[in-house]
C-alpha cells in the first residue's frame, strides 16, 4: 500500500464515473510496408519513463513542428508518470521482433465529461511507414471502442497532422470547443463517423488480436529507442543536424 | 565526327530534401563530377532543369552555375525539355563536341521540387500536357499513368501485383544506392496483399497506388564529357564511350495516338541510338528506364525493343529484370527509389550507366563486367524521348 500525504492525494486524479477502471487497450499488431509488424500496446507508467529520454533529442528538431509537439508530449508524459493528468494513457508502436519504438500516441478523458475523449498527440520516430496514420487510428479505437467515449476532440499543430487527421479521416469542425492543447481550431471524431467510415475503412490490425506471446514478450522486455532519432526523423545525423541550427 | 567520352560523373549528396539553394545543390553535384574527372578546364556548361523559373523563381541557370563555380571563360545555357531535359542536355553536349565547337562540356541537371506543396508540384508537372486537349480539363500525370495502366491491364493481362513487383525490385536496388532518395524495403504483403495495404499504399489514380509512382525529390547530377581524342590529357582513365543517342517525338495529346500502349517516341529514339552505336538489343547488358510510374517500365522496355509487346511483365515475374537477373533494369533504384527531380533524372541515369560500366556500382554492381548500358529519358507523357547508349572502353 502506498502512503501519500494528504495534499498529494488531492493532487492525484480520481477514477471517473463512467469507466472507473479505464478499460485497457488490448494490444494488436499491424503489417507495415516493409513487411515488419508493429505491435500497438498501452504502456505503464514505468515503461513510459523509459521512453521519455527520447524527447530530449526531439525537442531540438525544428522541422515539421517536431520541436513544438515533442516539448508538449514531454510535459504530458511527465505529468502522466507523476499522476498529474486525469485518465491519461499512452500507446506505443514497436517492431514485433526487436522492440524498436516506432511511434507514440497519447490522450486522456475530459474531467468534466468522461464521455468526451481528448486527443493529445501523435508522433512518429521512423518516417515513411505510415506509422503515425496507424497509431492515430488506434488511439481513436481506444477512445471509442474501449474507453466508452462518444466523441474525441482533436487539434493539429503540424501540417502533416492536419492532412492526416482532419482531411483523411473526414473529421468535423468543432471550432467552438477550446481544446486544452491550445487556441487553435478544434475538430472532433464522432461515433457516427467512427462507425461508418474510420473504423471499417481506416482501422487496421483488429483481427490481429491477441498478439502472439512471443511478440509481447519481445516488446515488453525490449523498449528499444531509435539509435539516432534525429537521423530517423530528418535524414541527417544528429551532430550534423545540430550544426545547422 | 569525333567520338565522345564521359570522363567524370557525380551526384553530390543523397537525394531527397535539400536544405540549400538550387544552385548550391547543382554545384555540389558538379564538383563531384569535376573531382571524378580530375579537371575543371571546361569549355561549356549545359544545365538541365524544367521548373526553376516557376517553383524556385530562378532562371538562367547556366549562367548562375558557371558564376557560382567560377568556371569562366566557360559558356553555358539552360536546357528545358520537360523530364527529358537531362538526356537532352547530354545530347546537346555530345553535338557540341562532335561538331568540334567544344572539347570539354559539363552537363548538370538539377531540380528542387520539395519547396512546393504537393498540389503545386502536380500542377507544375501537368503543364507538360497538351494545353487545350488535356491540361485545361484537369488531366494530371498520375491520371495519364493510370489510363496507360488500365489499358495495359485490359490488353495484356498486367496486374497490380506486376506493378508492385517492379516497385519492390526498384526499392531493393535503391537500398544499395547511397544517392537514392527512398531507401526503404517494401514487401508485397505490406503494400498490396495485407488488409493494412489499403492505408500503407493508398489508391492515388485507379489503378495506380502510391507505390506505383515515383516520389517528389530534390536532386542534382552531373557529368563531364570530352572529345575521345583528348581523354589522355586528363587524369581519369576510367572513361566510357558515349556510343549512341536518339530522340523521338509523338503527339502531345495521348488520345491522338493510334495505340497509346506503344510508345512511338521511345521506339524512334531507341532505333536511332542503336544505329549510331552499331549495336543490337542483345548487346545491352542492363538498362535505366524512366519509371515515373511503374507501368512505364514495362511500356518503355517493350517499345524500346527489349521485350515483345505485352510480354515485359512476364519477364518481371520471372525475375529477369532483377539485379541478378539476365537483364537488370533500374539498378539505381530508378525514378521510383532514386527519385525524380525532373531535370536531373536523365543525367543521373547516365551517371548510373557510367558507374556500372566502370565496375564502381558497389553492392548494386551488375555481374560479369557489363559492356553496354542503355537509358531512356521520357519527356512529357512520351511525346519527346531521348535514348542513350554508353559503352565500356576495352582496356
Amino acid at each position: 500500500m502506498i502512503i501519500m500525504s494528504a495534499d498529494e492525494d488531492i493532487l492525484r486524479p480520481k477514477p471517473n464515473k463512467i469507466n472507473p477502471e479505464n478499460t485497457p487497450y488490448p494490444a494488436k499488431f499491424i503489417n507495415l510496408v516493409d513487411g515488419s509488424k508493429m505491435v500497438v500496446r498501452q504502456i505503464t507508467r514505468e515503461e513510459t519513463k523509459k521512453v521519455i529520454p527520447l524527447f530530449y533529442d526531439i525537442v531540438k528538431i525544428n522541422k515539421d513542428f517536431y520541436d513544438l509537439v515533442s516539448a508538449r508530449i514531454l510535459g504530458e508524459l511527465l505529468a502522466y508518470v507523476q499522476y498529474r493528468v486525469q485518465d491519461e494513457y499512452v500507446l506505443l508502436g514497436q517492431i514485433h521482433d526487436t522492440g524498436e519504438v516506432l511511434g507514440l500516441v497519447n490522450g486522456y478523458l475530459s474531467f468534466n465529461d468522461p464521455k468526451i475523449g481528448i486527443s493529445y498527440h501523435t508522433m512518429t520516430f521512423k518516417r515513411g511507414l505510415r506509422v503515425g496514420a496507424h497509431l492515430f487510428v488506434a488511439k481513436m479505437e481506444h477512445h471509442l471502442d474501449y474507453l466508452q467515449n462518444d466523441e474525441v476532440k482533436i487539434v493539429a499543430e503540424s501540417h502533416i497532422g492536419f492532412r492526416r487527421w482532419m482531411d483523411e479521416l473526414r473529421l468535423e469542425e468543432n471550432f467552438d470547443f477550446e481544446h486544452p492543447i491550445g487556441g487553435v481550431p478544434s475538430y472532433y471524431l464522432t461515433r457516427k463517423n467512427w462507425e461508418s467510415y474510420v473504423k471499417p475503412e481506416r482501422c487496421f490490425g483488429t483481427e490481429n488480436r491477441p498478439v502472439p506471446e512471443e511478440y509481447m514478450k519481445m516488446v515488453t522486455e525490449n523498449i528499444l529507442l531509435p539509435k539516432d532519432v534525429t537521423f530517423q526523423i530528418t535524414g541527417t545525423p544528429k551532430e550534423e543536424f545540430l550544426k545547422g541550427l | 565526327m569525333r567520338d565522345v567520352a564521359i570522363i567524370g560523373v557525380g551526384m553530390g549528396s543523397r537525394w531527397g530534401k535539400y536544405n540549400g539553394s538550387l544552385i548550391e545543390m547543382m554545384a555540389e553535384a558538379s564538383l563531384s563530377a569535376i573531382d571524378d574527372a580530375g579537371t575543371d578546364n571546361i569549355d561549356a556548361v549545359f544545365v538541365a532543369n524544367m521548373g526553376a523559373g516557376r517553383i524556385n523563381n530562378q532562371t538562367a541557370l547556366g549562367s548562375a552555375l558557371i558564376d557560382y563555380l567560377n568556371l569562366f571563360p566557360a559558356v553555358g545555357a539552360s536546357i528545358e525539355n520537360g523530364p527529358a531535359s537531362g538526356a537532352t542536355a547530354a545530347r546537346i553536349g555530345y553535338m557540341a563536341i562532335t561538331s568540334g565547337l567544344h572539347d570539354v562540356v559539363m552537363i548538370t541537371g538539377g531540380e528542387k521540387m520539395r519547396v512546393a506543396p504537393g498540389p503545386v508540384v502536380t500542377d507544375f508537372v501537368a503543364t507538360m500536357a497538351h494545353p487545350e486537349a488535356e491540361y485545361i480539363h484537369g488531366i494530371t500525370f498520375p491520371s495519364l499513368g493510370a489510363f496507360l495502366a488500365r489499358l495495359y491491364f485490359e490488353k495484356y493481362g498486367v496486374t497490380s501485383e506486376d506493378l508492385a513487383r517492379i516497385a519492390i525490385k526498384n526499392h531493393q536496388n535503391g537500398l544499395k544506392n547511397p544517392h537514392a532518395h527512398i531507401q526503404q524495403n517494401i514487401t508485397m504483403e505490406g503494400i498490396l496483399t495485407s488488409r493494412e495495404a489499403a492505408l500503407n499504399n493508398p489508391m492515388i489514380a485507379d489503378p495506380l497506388h502510391l507505390y506505383d509512382m515515383c516520389p517528389v525529390t530534390d536532386g542534382a547530377a552531373s557529368l563531364i564529357m570530352c572529345s575521345m581524342d583528348k581523354v589522355q590529357e586528363f587524369s581519369n582513365s576510367r572513361f566510357v564511350k558515349f556510343a549512341g543517342t536518339g530522340q523521338g517525338m509523338d503527339t502531345m495529346a495521348v488520345h491522338e495516338r493510334e495505340d497509346p500502349t506503344f510508345l512511338k517516341a521511345v521506339d524512334i529514339a531507341s532505333n536511332q541510338a542503336f544505329k549510331m552505336a552499331g549495336l543490337t538489343r542483345k548487346d545491352i547488358d542492363f538498362a535505366e528506364i524512366h519509371d515515373a510510374f511503374e507501368i512505364l517500365e514495362l511500356a518503355e522496355l517493350e517499345s524500346a525493343g527489349f521485350f515483345e509487346r505485352g510480354k515485359a511483365h512476364l519477364a518481371v515475374r520471372e525475375g529477369e529484370t532483377e539485379l541478378t537477373g539476365t537483364f537488370p533494369v533500374n539498378t539505381s533504384g530508378g525514378l521510383k527509389a532514386r527519385g525524380h527531380p525532373v531535370g536531373a533524372t536523365g543525367v543521373a541515369q547516365l551517371c548510373e550507366l557510367v558507374w556500372q560500366l566502370r565496375g564502381e556500382a558497389g553492392e548494386r554492381q551488375v555481374l560479369n563486367k557489363p559492356k553496354h548500358g542503355y537509358a531512356v529519358n521520357f519527356g512529357g507523357f512520351g511525346n519527346n524521348v531521348v535514348s542513350t547508349i554508353l559503352s565500356r572502353v576495352e582496356e
